[in-house]
């Protein structure tokens, strides 16, 4: 297949397009590799193709991009890694912002973190169920302030999630997500 | 694709449309004026003809709802309405603008407020004019799988079946619209 055939743009036509088989898209990324001709067409196309779906997009107001049907097969690993990565930090940041609550203590959460709210003087008392979240049975008087009590890893343990109600949001959702 | 209810909804939101029943008409607006839309700049590759031209296509759409027997074919139907009004319409305005001259067509983009400097913002915005011009510079029957493709993420499928076209025509047109618009902006935009 020469670079500039009709073969090959075709074969680039169905790859933008998300029609490709996986066989194609071996055969793309194989010519991509062996040939820098076939490999600047193909970025020349993709370019092509997304500035004007932004044009056309803009120009008939829409402002949300298509979903990614064309995604280069280089960029999944990019994508993978980043993932990854995420869910190393959330690991992370969960391990750091734990809150020890000392149930012996006079039942009162103590934050020992400042991400969370200091305990306020008029917090109520919590009845954590061990293995099980639980919210708290009352609220705080005049606040917008919710907490969710989790059981933690040792015994003893809780996390506390902050719940801010004015700025959550409810939504419906269907059973069978 | 932006058609959200399967068959059997689609069919009782016509059915209850046709009853008059204000909320479905509401729906089947909501649900099919984005692709009807992309349906008519791809006739006209003219984006400000492309809110009048709904208009009237609602209007008709409304006049002969009753008419549609299946509702099934729902999709297929608003497009020969589209196609048929966009094609009336886009011919008058060509004859008109023979006598009176070309206006400026381009609308402003829906996201004017711009990004970045002044400067990148009007390059962006010559640059937007200078592929729409090259997607309005291609013969219908490209600009429409082209358009549809583009704005609506539709597969060949798809596309044919709202155009009533065979899956490899659809093929085949794609791949003629790019090359075309590759050939009508190679030196004129750095892509």
């Amino acid at each position: 297949m020469k670079p500039g055939s009709p073969e090959l743009e075709r074969l680039i036509s169905r790859y933008l397009d998300d029609e490709a088989t996986r066989a194609e898209r071996r055969e793309l990324r194989r010519l991509e590799r062996s040939d820098p001709t076939a490999a600047a067409l193909v970025d020349e196309y993709a370019t092509l193709d997304r500035e004007i779906g932004r044009a056309l997009r803009t120009a008939l107001g829409r402002s949300y991009p298509l979903p990614a049907r064309h995604a280069p097969w280089w960029r999944i690993g990019e994508l993978v890694a980043v993932a990854a990565a995420a869910c190393l930090m959330a690991m992370v940041w969960m391990n750091t912002s734990r809150v020890t609550s000392p149930p012996g203590g006079n039942g009162r959460v103590q934050a020992a973190s400042s991400w969370f709210a200091p305990p306020a003087a008029q917090a109520d008392r919590f009845e954590p169920l061990p293995d099980s979240y639980e919210r708290p049975r009352q609220r705080l008087r005049d606040t917008d302030l919710d907490w969710i009590l989790i059981p933690g890893d040792r015994p003893g343990e809780f996390m506390v999630i902050e719940v801010n109600r004015a700025r959550t949001r409810a939504i419906a959702i269907q059973d069978d997500f | 694709m932006s058609v959200t209810v399967d068959g059997e909804a689609l069919h009782s939101l016509v059915v209850q449309a046709q009853q008059g029943d204000r909320p479905a008409a509401d729906r089947l607006v909501r649900e099919h004026g984005a692709w009807l839309r992309s349906v008519i700049y791809g006739v006209t590759g003219r984006v400000d003809l492309v809110d009048d031209i709904a208009q009237q296509v609602w209007a008709q759409v409304w006049e002969r709802l009753d008419s549609l027997k299946e509702p099934r074919r729902l999709r297929s139907w608003l497009c020969s309405i589209a196609r048929n009004a966009a094609i009336d319409a886009g011919e008058a305005h060509k004859r008109r603008e023979s006598r009176t001259g070309s206006l400026q067509h381009l609308p402003e983009p829906a996201d004017g407020k711009g990004r970045g400097s002044p400067l990148s913002a009007a390059l962006d915005k010559e640059v937007q004019a200078l592929l729409l011009d090259a997607v309005a510079s291609l013969p219908a029957l490209y600009r429409e799988p082209f358009v549809l493709r583009h704005l609506e993420g539709w597969s060949y499928t798809e596309i044919g079946e709202v155009l009533g076209l065979p899956v490899e025509t659809v093929e085949t047109r794609l791949v003629r619209a790019r090359r075309m618009l590759r050939e009508t902006l190679t030196g004129q935009v750095d892509v």
